[in-house]
């Protein structure tokens, strides 16, 4: 069975591609957030092997979530979507504890590589 | 990627994002020292522009880029919002909404877009500091200081190792890739170099390899499997560094200083000040909580719920009679659910009025521009929920009502300060529930509606004689404007103020089942009511027997059942008419107007009162049946147009009584 992913971003329209890349290749998603408090509920409920946070978001922003999360469990895995231009934030996200980023648009092969260095 | 399957998504989504961003903008016109406006429209920016990019709408995802470019610069204080600016970022969103409109042909928008981007370009050129290409060569070189670090090193056992690293070419943010590299060196032990200096990994300003000098204790193979588990990494070499490097090598100034402790602080000081803003943003915007489904599949769900609704109707009466008794408790539990399953479908039609709100403050934005007024304008009540085809109508009426406010309504702020008010004028925009019905408003406190002038134009017109013109109230004088051929005489607006195409107003409007009033006082203000149903999917209407047949008479028209006698009714030039409180009303006998067969009439005739905005008149029936809640059901092509008929609704027997359109009969 294919690793358990939860993905987070405020946009429909991007879980939706990150989902499709994701089962295309043989992961399986196995919840959505579409912000970071329901990131954090989801985690504690799904126990997932990856998390994928969007950084900007309403009502608590990836970074938050990020610091929930490894609250929680301080072996998540969690790499973080960010867009062009969000240097100072992934660098935050990732002392957050965030293991790895991937950069907007997806690239299905980037986030494959990511995702295989850190959980196989 | 496929991408139609993402498409309606995206449309969907984009349209939403581009009205948050006019919202947003408008907002930030008003009060352009909120910060958190911009970061939430940077932010709105930020997520189209990754959208667009995945979908491959480039002329999208280039426009929105530079229009994020614009807003950081806003955003980090460097650039200030003014209406210039303002002008050119209402530019670009209406750019981009063309955009969006026509996807696949990007191609026409070509010159517009050129002249957006340039200008948005103008705007970022005023302040951004051209950044230094930064072509740093990989050449080590140590200052005493470092030398002294690594020489002390090496004496307690650590050795120097120089460590390349090169990153894949299409990596992107580099600089976060590099820090990572660093992270992970930092955690081995201690960081003395790195080439091109920590400073311009951070800004970028390097190509794709940079190498790093590490004093450590842990061999060399743990080092470079360590680093080989970071995405994006091309290439790893560790080595133990050239013991020739430290003789010998004068200081290069284009390193400068970049001690060990330096290199973790020096990203963390710029992740602290920016953040600090980020983190709070965007965590205002409201989330519904919703699912997209398309409107058509909505529709055909209230269709059937529509008819299960009429079904249910002959079930429960059937189970009434009686013939199986476990049935009656039964049926009554089947009478109750569909009740609930009704109105909860029926909500799934409602949308909140906020639609279209959302659009007009832009639209009276630009007119007060153009017209040199000053407005303020507030809107209350967009939540107000109504049914989805009505909310798709009210946009055109709206949009008329604030433009006349705002052309002929409001006056010039010299003339208002004149006339002792406030310099800025306001117009309220207002939706609330009332009872089953919706009611907006739209008030102005400009000069007024004149109703001596409206008169005197009536007259002009030929559209009264003058002991009408007279005998009207003030009020019904200033009603005229809804008028037909008042609406049509041109110019009316500079001496009463208002008139441009009331009528049609007023047609749509009574077309959804609404009505519409009008107050005003000279030198005071305008109010436009609007009253509209809540739903235009079920309506209460009062069902009547003509000639066997059975109709619909939608109750808002209705004003009161009578009894009449035939000895009552006479005749007027071959028109019937009875005399109701001291006033002529019109008899149409509905077996007659429809073309049905005519029944023997009694002595006592059913007489169902009628009004629509300006005409009453009294509908002959046989039998009045009662008052009933029907579903709308639309008439095929085929049949549509009959005058006098507005659609067709099922009763609870299966039968199908067609709806009177009463407006159109009288």
């Amino acid at each position: 069975m294919g690793r358990q992913i939860l993905i987070t971003d405020d946009t429909a329209f991007m879980r939706m591609t990150l989902r499709n890349i994701l089962e295309k290749n043989g992961y399986q998603v196995v919840g959505e957030a579409e912000d970071g408090q329901v990131a954090v509920d989801k985690y504690r409920e799904l126990r997932p092997d990856l998390v994928t946070m969007d950084i900007t978001m309403p009502r608590m922003d990836g970074i938050t979530a990020i610091k929930k999360i490894m609250e929680i469990d301080s072996q998540a895995k969690i790499i973080v979507c960010s867009a062009m231009g969000q240097k100072a934030l992934v660098i935050e996200a990732l002392n957050a504890g965030a293991r790895d980023f991937i950069v907007k648009p997806f690239q299905a092969e980037r986030i494959v590589n990511a995702l295989q260095k850190i959980v196989g | 990627m496929e991408q139609n399957e993402y498409r309606d998504l995206f449309l969907a989504e984009a349209r939403e994002y581009l009205q948050g961003l006019n919202t947003a903008l408008l907002a930030l016109e008003h009060n352009p020292e909120n910060r958190e406006i911009l970061q939430e429209m940077f932010r709105v920016a930020h997520s189209l522009k990754g959208m667009s990019a995945t979908m491959g709408f480039n002329a999208l995802a280039g426009l929105t880029h530079q229009l994020e470019s614009v807003l950081d610069l806003l955003r980090c204080g460097s650039l200030q919002v003014e209406s210039l600016v303002a002008n050119v970022l209402f530019e670009a969103l209406d750019l981009l909404e063309m955009l969006l409109e026509r996807l696949d042909e990007p191609d026409i928008f070509n010159s517009q877009l050129e002249q957006v981007v340039c200008r948005l370009r103008e705007l970022e050129d005023q302040k951004v500091c051209t950044q230094s290409a930064g072509a740093a060569g990989l050449r080590l070189a140590f200052d005493e200081f470092e030398k002294d670090s690594i020489r002390d090193a090496l004496a307690h056992g650590e050795q120097a190792l120089l460590v390349d690293v090169s990153l894949e070419q299409t990596c992107l943010l580099k600089s976060v890739r590099a820090y990572m590299v660093l992270r992970a060196l930092e955690k081995t032990g201690h960081l003395i170099k790195s080439v091109p200096s920590v400073q311009e990994l951070e800004e970028e300003q390097f190509k794709d390899r940079f190498r790093v000098v590490l004093l450590t204790a842990e061999p060399e193979s743990s080092i470079q499997s360590g680093l080989g588990q970071i995405a994006e990494v091309e290439a790893v070499s560790v080595a133990p560094l050239p013991v020739e490097l430290l003789d010998d090598n004068r200081n290069d100034s284009r390193f400068p200083e970049a001690g060990p402790a330096k290199t973790v602080d020096a990203f963390r000081a710029v992740s602290e000040t920016e953040t600090g803003e980020e983190s709070k943003k965007g965590l205002r915007r409201e989330k519904e909580k919703t699912v997209r489904v398309e409107t058509d599949k909505l529709d055909k769900l209230i269709n059937l719920v529509g008819e299960l609704v009429v079904n249910r109707t002959s079930v429960v009466e059937q189970g009434k009679s009686g013939v199986v008794a476990e049935m009656s408790s039964a049926v009554e539990q089947l009478d109750r659910i569909t009740t609930d399953l009704q109105s909860a479908v029926m909500k799934l039609r409602m949308v909140p009025i906020k639609q279209v709100f959302e659009r007009l403050p832009r639209m009276v934005r630009d007119l007060t521009q153009e017209k040199g007024k000053k407005v303020n304008l507030e809107v209350r009540g967009e939540d107000t929920e109504l049914d989805r085809s009505i909310v798709n109508q009210i946009g055109d009426p709206l949009v008329h009502l604030l433009r006349n406010a705002v052309d002929h309504g409001i006056e010039l702020p010299a003339e208002r300060v004149a006339a002792g008010k406030p310099e800025s004028a306001t117009i309220q925009l207002e939706a609330r529930h009332e009872g089953s019905y919706v009611m907006i408003r739209v008030s102005d406190d400009g000069r007024g509606i004149d109703p001596v002038k409206v008169r005197a134009k009536a007259l002009e017109k030929g559209m009264l004689g003058t002991v009408e013109a007279q005998r009207l109230s003030d009020e019904d004088a200033v009603r005229l404007i809804f008028d037909n051929g008042f609406s049509l005489a041109e110019q009316v607006s500079d001496i009463s103020g208002r008139g441009v195409g009331m009528d049609a107003v007023r047609t749509v409007i009574e077309s959804m089942n609404g009505s519409t009033d009008i107050r005003t006082a000279v030198g005071q203000g305008t109010q436009f009511y609007i009253r509209l149903p809540l739903t235009l999917a079920i309506i209460k209407a009062l069902l009547v027997q003509v000639s066997g047949e059975i109709y619909a008479l939608p109750i808002e028209t209705i004003r009161e059942n009578l009894y009449v006698a035939t000895a009552e009714i006479k005749t007027i030039q071959k028109g019937k008419v009875i005399t109701l409180r001291n006033e002529v009303l019109p008899l149409l006998y509905l077996d007659e107007a429809l073309g049905l067969p005519p029944l023997v009439r009694d002595e006592v005739l059913s007489v169902v009162v009628v009004e629509t905005s300006d005409r009453k008149a009294g509908l002959v029936v046989d039998v009045l049946l009662g008052q009933q809640e029907i579903v709308i059901k639309s008439l095929s092509k085929v049949v549509e147009g009959i005058p006098g008929v507005a659609g067709a609704t099922v009763l609870g027997n299966g039968k199908v009584a067609l709806i009177l359109d009463v407006s159109s009969l009288i």
